[in-house]
């Protein structure tokens, strides 16, 4: 937003006298255009950054509030003028550690303080034309005149490293959107064409020759913060489907041993746990918690004990209780004037130094044109007080810490020490029975032989498979609008380990990509399916307790000293070629359909559309229903005519020039109802009755089209996942014109009509629908590994030498 | 972020009608209780289990109607856009179409990556795609046809891929060739006829530059000799990039040329000698050694400090 410039007017009288009436914890008053406390005691100085949120001079300014940090996760801000600052706060000297006509432009994003206190670690973007790249500078001034601070610029190229943090000898870790595996630009699907941040790491000698990157999530990780522990703490978006928030990780500082801190379960309040530091006891923390989006990445201040009931210097985070300790500040993305916090750092005192803005700090500040104004604070959680520090009126002062020593954490030794992707990682369980899921989280299962409510211990006590599925972004299906009528990610199956008799297996598996777990029964169908990612780092052993084990309780093999799966590894190291995908239809030529996989067009067209096709559904004649579109503008209606079942591959009226975005007919029978349930109602005008979900993305226990078909169990081909002769779950026959499955009762389908669908077919038609329903996949896209990796393309070792990953 | 000018008198009329408009339209972002019905869509109807503030919030078919009337604040499009993602509204397409065209550079993306997930009345002839695609060539405005060419590349459909690399490379305005070069970009494609390493010779420095961004983001870039020619380009900042980019492809057959933007003799801007040698370090050629190592004792600070870096990696 523009307006003209009068450094004055940047807080307006009219919101000032809004803001005092409702304004309520602590620091009330703005203080004069600089204002600035008494020094607090143990410390000095405080460094931090200065950021600029107005850009120009004359009649014309520009107030740029929310863009790049519109977003939690968001790191594109760039606003030229930013100052790295030591401020006494006896005398009020004020050094600049970057000036000079060099950092005339500069913006910083991140910032840290040495253990010894002596030079600070931060992300800076020299210009427009720049990326941001991790630098040191001095606090005392040198003798060189060229360069008084000693700036080093530690990384350089065409990615931005940000969110630098000092971890135990010398080391730095960071975030990057630096490209690496072989899909290239990992774009979270949600947020669009925005490159994903993943942890990396250097010393402060080598800088980027000591440059390592860490295995990825499918979403962003960022606000990297330091853990009394040694380990790199984290925020890190989780997104799965329709889950949506930011949670607290932890890892070790060489990538390996990614664990969940915070956020995971039990009711922590607010969508987004980010800006984290550690209070006085280990494990303890406190956060900034927030919305997603709209509040300039500010929020309230949330304690989070993570601590372990067994052992407090370990972390429990099932068990994680969260409280806020700012009360009146919103949790949400709330419109409220009382103002929010940003970066808050624990004093040796217990208070908190914090950066904190009046008033809406949202997009009331976008549409007024009048900036939220970050200063620095002091907050008493006793007092419920903020204490002015120092603020500037026309910049925001952020990351703010005092000039004292720290303890520095102890070195963890590492277990990792290479880049070579074709080193697998190793995944499993000790026994996957082991789950805290029903008797700590009370998680339940029903549909096919479970009967709702079904506890998750009972219920894996049925696994006989773990399946390993990789997720993708849709920059890995080039050129496709979405991966389907699905909020899911691309997918592709890794492989399936079977569970052995004590309940373990173990799996070599490519390192660096995300994955996700579903528990299998012995009727192909998921029992549970993992709501987070995993991933690790090449040669890196990671097993589990069991399925979501206790995180307090010790977890030990069921039957002898060591599990089975010890010694019965699955080599999952597949090309991408050679990966399990489910591509519903294979499109113009585009792509190759792998040795391993199956269309699943092909399935329906060779099994199916005798039957269900645009004239006939079984045996009646095929029943259709609209959705209509209206103009508001002309008033012109569109409508669209869908058949209740259809699994023919007729393309239906949603493609330009029969190019484009072309589904059959089957996948819109099937996926359409589902999807529609999902606009409340309120969206489309609908003319006809609905009908069944027959496909529910990730979930092919309550899809009804797959209890029509029906299956048998892999261990007792009598036993049937739902019992034959029994009514269906959805034969609803409604006033206003819905009708459920038809049909009669359960049966066999299609071999109840001289059909025989192989078990490989059926298979693939559940693992489709519990990998989430995606019409595209890379097989049926085109899709080409990206050029310039840097770490090397996975492809199976043909032996191996190392004791630790024997030759399958 | 916008650019204009007004009187003070406007600045103060805008903000009583944003606190005003403000409290009805951020009502709705907090958390809902956990039994709504919005949430328990896709995977959370699974696992009903999952706590509200972990889930999408939906919005509404009348909220996203709502917010393309004017006077929403950008980052409340923004939201309830993207918490739009599978609300199947097909009223609402005509109006979020509109948003394609908006002066704020992210609503016209969340707005094409909205409609881009609708099945109907987006792709279908004579819809929103076919009269964006009309727009990319017979738009009377450099903006209009720009803001087409990147909505072409937000849609991610292949057929837009052609239409986009021809504007790349031949439209008048320098605005539109720069939006097409991000559509390739996001297309993850370098156009049929490498149209991305002719826009690398672009009259236009700020399309040479989304060019050099857009070979190392796409996949597969087949010409990295029309990269290595930009290594003498008249704008340093165009000499900055390539030689960044060099050094994320690891381009051996660049070594020569980014030895000599390390020179101080033959390259005057540090920012440049900084990226050739940060380059020469990624690329790891021990020919470079003796041209890092004189860059350890250059006049710049921060060239001598990427050059001690780079030194390590030869």
């Amino acid at each position: 937003m523009s307006r003209p410039f009068n450094p004055r007017s940047l807080v307006s009288p009219l919101l000032l006298g809004m803001l005092a009436a409702a304004f309520v914890p602590g620091c009330a008053t703005k203080g004069p255009d600089v204002g600035q406390a008494a020094a607090p005691d143990g410390f000095d100085e405080i460094v931090y950054a200065v950021r600029q949120n107005t850009v120009g001079s004359g009649k014309t300014v520009t107030i740029d509030v929310a863009d790049g940090m519109g977003q939690v996760m968001d790191y594109g801000r760039y606003v030229p003028g930013a100052r790295l600052e030591v401020r006494n706060l006896t005398n009020g000297d004020v050094r600049n550690l970057i000036e000079g006509d060099r950092f005339a432009k500069a913006d910083i994003e991140g910032m840290d303080l040495s253990f010894d206190a002596k030079k600070v670690v931060f992300a800076m973007k020299l210009d427009d034309n720049d990326n941001y790249h991790v630098y040191t500078a001095n606090l005392k001034q040198g003798t060189d005149a060229k360069n008084p601070y000693g700036v080093r610029q530690l990384t350089s190229g065409m990615q931005d490293d940000l969110s630098p943090i000092w971890l135990a000898n010398g080391n730095i870790a960071f975030i990057t959107n630096q490209n690496y595996t072989q899909m290239g630009t990992r774009a979270d699907e949600y947020n669009h064409g925005r490159r994903v941040t993943q942890v990396g790491t250097i010393s402060e000698v080598g800088g980027d020759a000591d440059r390592k990157l860490c295995s990825q999530n499918l979403s962003h990780v960022f606000n990297l913060f330091r853990m009394k522990s040694g380990q790199i703490g984290y925020s890190r978006w989780e997104h799965l489907e329709n889950v949506n928030d930011s949670k607290l990780f932890a890892m070790n500082p060489d990538c390996t041993k990614m664990v969940a801190l915070a956020g995971q379960h039990g009711n922590k309040q607010v969508n987004s746990l980010v800006q984290v530091t550690e209070a006085l006891d280990k494990n303890v923390f406190v956060a900034v918690g927030t919305d997603r989006e709209r509040t300039i990445q500010a929020g309230t201040l949330l304690q989070i004990d993570a601590r372990s009931a067994v052992d407090d210097s370990n972390h429990d985070e099932e068990r994680a209780t969260f409280d806020v300790i700012t009360p009146s500040v919103p949790t949400g993305g709330d419109s409220s004037p009382v103002g929010r916090y940003r970066t808050p750092h624990m004093l040796p005192d217990g208070r908190l130094l914090v950066s904190w803005a009046d008033g809406y700090v949202n997009d009331v500040n976008e549409l007024s044109q009048t900036p939220p104004d970050f200063g620095i604070y002091i907050y008493d959680a006793k007092t419920r007080r903020n204490q002015l520090v120092f603020n500037d009126k026309d910049t925001w002062e952020l990351y703010a810490q005092p000039v004292a020593t720290s303890v520095e954490p102890p070195p963890l030794d590492s277990v990792q020490t290479t880049q070579d992707s074709t080193i697998p990682l190793v995944i499993g369980s000790i026994d996957v029975r082991q789950t805290s899921l029903f008797t700590v989280h009370q998680n339940t299962v029903g549909g096919a032989q479970f009967a709702d409510g079904t506890p998750m211990d009972q219920a894996l006590g049925s696994a006989v498979k773990v399946r390993i599925i990789e997720g993708f972004s849709s920059e890995a299906a080039p050129n496709v609008t979405m991966f389907g009528l699905t909020m899911a990610e691309g997918a592709a199956i890794l492989g399936e380990a079977p569970v052995l008799p004590d309940g373990s297996w173990r799996a070599n598996v490519p390192p660096y990509i995300p994955m996700h777990l579903q528990a299998v029964d012995e009727y192909e169908l998921a029992i549970r399916s993992q709501t987070t990612w995993i991933q690790g780092m090449p040669g890196e052993d990671r097993v589990c307790g069991g399925c979501h084990e206790d995180r307090s309780a010790a977890n030990h093999p069921s039957a002898q000293q060591q599990p089975i799966a010890a010694t019965q590894i699955q080599n999952f190291m597949q090309p991408i070629a050679d990966r399990i995908e489910y591509p519903w239809q294979m499109t113009q030529g585009m792509g190759t359909l792998g040795t391993n996989s199956l269309e699943l067009q092909s399935i329906l067209d060779a099994k199916c559309v005798q039957c269900h096709d645009g004239t006939k559904n079984g045996n009646d004649a095929q029943e259709t229903y609209s959705v209509t579109m209206t103009d508001r503008d002309t008033g012109k209606k569109t409508t669209y005519k869908l058949s209740r079942l259809d699994l023919s591959s007729t393309p239906v009226t949603v493609t330009y020039d029969r190019r484009t975005a072309t589904y059959p007919a089957s996948y819109v029978s099937i996926f359409y109802p589902n999807a529609l349930s999902m606009e409340m109602g309120q969206g489309a005008t609908i003319t006809g009755s609905v009908p069944p979900a027959w496909g529910i993305p990730s979930d092919a226990r309550h899809s009804l089209m797959i209890e029509k078909l029906n299956v048998t169990s892999a261990i007792d081909g009598t036993k049937n996942a739902w019992k034959l002769g029994d009514a269906f779950s959805d034969s609803t026959i409604t006033k206003d014109g819905y009708v459920g499955v038809k049909g009669g009762t359960r049966t066999m389908h299609p071999e109840n009509v001289g059909i025989t669908l192989t078990r490989d077919e059926r298979k693939a038609l559940i693992r489709a629908f519990d990998m989430g329903g995606q019409f595209y996949s890379r097989q049926n896209t085109g899709f080409q590994a990206y050029g310039a990796d840097p770490v090397a393309a996975a492809t199976p070792p043909t032996t191996s030498t190392d004791p630790m990953y024997p030759t399958p | 972020m916008r650019t204009s000018t007004k009187s003070l008198k406007s600045v103060a009329l805008t903000l009583v009608a944003g606190l005003l408009f403000s409290g009805a339209s951020v009502a709705g972002t907090t958390a809902p209780p956990a039994n709504d019905p919005n949430l328990t869509v896709g995977r959370a109807a699974v696992y009903q289990q999952l706590p509200a503030s972990s889930l999408e919030q939906l919005s509404t078919p009348d909220r996203i109607v709502s917010i393309t009337q004017g006077s929403t604040a950008p980052t409340e499009i923004w939201r309830v856009l993207e918490h739009g993602e599978k609300v199947e509204c097909l009223d609402c397409i005509p109006d979020v179409a509109k948003l394609l065209y908006d002066g704020n550079a992210k609503t016209r993306e969340i707005s094409a990556w909205w409609l881009r997930r609708r099945i109907f009345g987006v792709f279908g002839a004579g819809e929103v795609y076919s009269q964006v695609l009309s727009t990319l060539t017979t738009g009377t405005t450099d903006a209009a046809r720009s803001y087409a060419a990147e909505a072409l590349g937000e849609f991610l459909v292949r057929d837009g891929i052609a239409p986009v690399a021809k504007a790349a490379v031949s439209d008048t305005s320098s605005m539109v060739r720069r939006s097409a070069v991000r559509a390739l970009e996001r297309l993850n494609n370098e156009g049929p006829a490498a149209e991305l390493a002719t826009a690398l010779a672009d009259q236009e420095p700020e399309v040479r530059l989304a060019a050099l961004h857009a070979t190392v983001s796409i996949n597969v870039f087949s010409r990295l000799d029309a990269i290595v020619a930009r290594l003498s380009d008249d704008s340093p900042d165009v000499r900055r990039r390539a030689a960044e980019a060099l050094g994320t492809m690891r381009a051996t057959d660049a070594v020569v040329g980014l030895i000599g933007l390390a020179d101080p003799a033959q390259e005057s801007d540090p920012r440049v000698r900084t990226a050739a040698i940060g380059a020469l370090g990624r690329i790891g050629d021990s020919s470079a050694h003796d041209a890092v190592q004189a860059a350890t004792g250059d006049s710049d600070p921060l060239v001598q400090s990427v050059a001690q870096i780079a030194l390590r990696r030869l």
